[in-house]
């Protein structure tokens, strides 16, 4: 006879194997079945009941009561902590999904990153943390996709649509925090700086005073260099262009202080500008030029004016069909008439005269006035004279004529 | 014999229970090992992140800032101050204080003296920068450049008020964006304040009580009450810093008086009437040469004096018995009835014109830029 456990030889009778102490027994049907065998120990220990072999082997019958809790803990035992290290395993596995799941949503994948929290949600579906990741995640995506929708829109140039999501956008993530979020905080700055910028160089064309540009310099000026620097550039040009037209148009019309302000106001932007710098130099000697030319005419003006004046002074009067006769009485009559040639009326003409003998020796002098009293300019008035008892040849010269200007 | 089997039964069945229960409390507290936290996301914590303004004693404010106020002096003796924004030494200051020179004298309150050079100034906003070498690598004032000031915040207004240098004004701000325009100056959105600004003071900063930084440049006061106008800092910080970076090579001409017209007051209109009754004065006065400098060049490069005298040989009066003007933009236009006796063959003769002028401006003077006129039958 042979343990049905290990198989140690047994004597006869013996009701425990010598080597393995497992029950003998000794029905020989049994013996050869060790599914039989296994069934009944199954029952055992499910049931903790045997009804039949009690009655068929007495031994193990007495012993069954100890062996049944030793039997429960044993396989109670073995059952938990197998259950544990599966348990403790799948912990594992979550805490490495989890690590791949930050690492892929860190490195932007967050399609990836989700899949991993899923399937460890699948795990562990109860766990916040991966719940609060996952709809983090899912958020992060979204405000990806609305990033990927304003870049969209700033190539497109609709600005204000773009600042609009912008603007919800920035609102949505003011409520986030983490590590997740922070790369958002500097895609919104790059993609504000970009519709800042895009907004100010669509605006460019409509602006049309060096005001209203350089009010968009100080818009720029908060931006970094990098972005600005070419729209700052055209906003410059247009200013000095504007500058540049506004002076000009001020040179035609010779107000040359105004085109100077003008260019000043455009140099604080376009500091030191050559363009505006040589057109400045430009106005002012145009300036110069206009007030030296201003300057010579009304010099003109005065010299000619004084002119006049001297010839009213002193050529007013212009003598003509002068006479002179000497009847044969032997008196002396002289006649003409005068002009006046001044540009002003002049008054109490007189006429001074010399009569001369044939040796040229004066012989008296004598004084007509002319009438009317007063000439007009142009006008013309006559005199005449009388001169008793010349006797003689004689000649008559004009010495002189005085008159009052009016 | 049964009650082996009893203590059996309850043991196993007490092992059995105590099994099921580990088997559960496995079940639950295994996945609560997971103590990770979370490597995305925080816990906002709204009260946390708030940074609280550290409030500065205002002796220490006043203390910090005055050292970088500076006193600013023309050679032909005008005053004003300026405060120190960055580590090039650069003064910001008014336009108004430093206009139409290159070099200004410049004194810090611990009395020493330098000589600054003016590297930027504005001839429509009142704001200018001093480079002083002297004052190079020194640690400027902090300038508020994101926030602008609010009605009621307290302020400091440093300078040196009549030449008394050190002096501090406190006051609030007590109005926002207003708009003045003083001696040709425009002073769009600027802040009031209730601390007077006195002369001296224009140029100074105006502080912030609580921070100690700059948040505008003091520029005007009104002479009644005390009410003085701060430029906000922000305002004018990108012509500032471009200055700064690109010194002017030349400086505009800052004219910040308003030109005395020939005639005081009133609007143009009135100075285009004004000068036609003086043109047709001089006429009736003979002073011909007056009455020609007052056409426009191109009238004056068309028409000679002696051709222009020509015109007027056989008047002997003329006035203005009637005018109208009408303002177009750039230009006036006068239509006039003139009443005009004329020499007429020594008849004098009564004759009366409707004259059209074109007035205008010409190198910062109203001049006839042109007429035509016409007999009236």
């Amino acid at each position: 006879m042979y343990c049905h456990q290990c198989g140690e030889q047994l004597a006869e009778n013996s009701h425990f194997c010598s080597q393995c102490g497992a029950k003998v027994q000794n029905q020989p049907k049994h013996t050869l079945d060790p599914k039989n065998l296994e069934t009944i120990l199954i029952e055992e220990t499910a049931a903790g009941i045997q009804v039949e072999q009690e009655e068929i082997q007495k031994p193990i019958i007495r012993y069954l009561p100890v062996l049944l809790p030793i039997f429960s803990l044993i396989i109670v035992s073995v059952i938990l902590t197998a259950y544990y290290l599966h348990d403790k395993n799948i912990n594992e596995e979550v805490v490495d999904l989890k690590n791949s799941a930050d690492e892929t949503a860190l490195a932007g994948n967050y399609k990836k990153a989700k899949e991993y929290l899923l399937e460890a949600l699948t795990l562990r579906p109860d766990n916040t943390v991966l719940q609060n990741d996952l709809s983090a995640i899912n958020e992060a995506s979204e405000y990806e996709q609305t990033l990927n929708l304003i870049s969209e829109q700033i190539k497109k140039t609709q600005f204000s649509q773009a600042s609009k999501e912008l603007a919800s956008l920035k609102d949505k993530l003011n409520h986030q925090n983490g590590p997740l979020f922070t790369p958002f905080h500097k895609q919104i700055d790059d993609k504000n700086i970009g519709i800042t910028v895009g907004t100010v160089k669509q605006e460019l064309a409509e602006l049309n005073s060096v005001d209203q540009l350089a009010s968009k310099l100080s818009i720029l000026a908060s931006m970094p260099k990098k972005e600005a620097s070419a729209v700052k550039e055209e906003i410059l040009n247009k200013i000095v262009q504007f500058s540049i037209d506004e002076a000009e148009a001020e040179l035609t019309n010779k107000q040359y202080s105004d085109a100077v302000s003008i260019i000043d106001k455009g140099l604080q932007y376009a500091i030191n500008n050559e363009k505006l710098l040589s057109l400045k130099e430009r106005v002012s000697q145009e300036k110069a030029a206009f007030e030296l030319a201003e300057q010579q005419r009304i010099e003109q003006a005065m010299e000619a004016a004084a002119q006049e004046d001297l010839k009213n002074r002193t050529a007013a009067v212009e003598v003509s069909d002068f006479s002179v006769e000497v009847d044969e009485y032997g008196d002396l009559y002289l006649s003409g008439s005068v002009k006046n040639v001044a540009t002003k009326g002049i008054t109490a003409i007189t006429i001074f005269y010399t009569i001369y003998d044939e040796n040229d020796e004066a012989i008296d002098t004598g004084d007509a006035s002319v009438y009317p009293y007063e000439l007009a300019p142009g006008a013309v008035g006559s005199f005449e004279d009388t001169y008793y008892g010349v006797h003689k040849n004689v000649s008559v010269e004009i010495d002189n004529i005085t008159w009052y200007l009016n | 014999m049964k009650k082996k089997w009893i203590i059996s039964g309850v043991l196993s069945f007490l092992i059995i229970g105590a099994g099921t229960y580990l088997f559960f409390k496995i079940t639950k507290d295994i996945p609560n090992q997971l103590t990770f936290t979370s490597n995305l996301i925080k816990a906002t914590d709204e009260n946390g992140t708030e940074q609280k303004v550290e409030l500065k004693d205002l002796k220490e404010i006043i203390h910090e800032t005055q050292k970088l106020v500076v006193k600013i002096e023309l050679e032909d003796g005008s005053l004003g101050s300026g405060f120190l924004y960055n580590d090039k030494g650069d003064v910001i200051t008014n336009a108004h204080v430093v206009a139409n020179a290159r070099e200004v004298k410049v004194n810090t309150t611990d009395s020493k003296e330098f000589t600054g050079e003016v590297i930027g100034i504005s001839n429509d906003t009142d704001i200018a920068v001093v480079r002083v070498e002297g004052l190079k690598e020194v640690d400027p004032l902090k300038i508020a450049r994101s926030r602008t000031a609010e009605i009621g915040d307290e302020v400091l207004a440093l300078g040196s008020p009549l030449g008394f240098q050190n002096t501090v004004t406190t006051g609030i701000i007590s109005g926002l964006e207003r708009d003045l325009n003083i001696d040709n100056f425009q002073y769009e959105d600027v802040y009031q304040i209730s601390a007077p600004i006195a002369p001296g003071n224009s140029g100074g900063p105006l502080i912030d009580r609580k921070t100690g930084e700059v948040l505008g440049i003091n520029s005007a006061a009104s002479n009644q009450g005390t009410i003085g106008f701060s430029i906000p800092i922000t305002d004018v910080l990108p012509l500032i810093e471009g200055w700064s970076e690109t010194p002017m090579t030349s400086l505009p001409s800052v004219s910040f008086k308003t030109e005395e017209p020939l005639y005081e007051g009133g609007s143009i209109e009135d100075y285009a009437q004004y000068v036609v009754n003086y043109f047709y004065e001089a006429l009736n006065l003979g002073d011909y040469v007056t009455a020609y400098s007052l056409l426009g060049s191109s009238w004056q490069s068309k028409t000679n004096y002696t051709d222009f005298r020509k015109g007027y040989l056989d008047t002997t009066t003329v006035y203005v018995e009637e005018i109208t003007l009408t303002n177009d933009g750039d230009t006036i236009t006068a239509i006039a009835t003139i009443s005009a006796d004329e020499r007429n063959n020594g008849a004098n003769k009564n004759v009366k014109y409707k004259v059209t002028y074109e007035l205008g401006y010409e190198n910062d003077q109203l001049k006839l830029l042109s007429g035509k006129g016409e007999e009236i039958k």
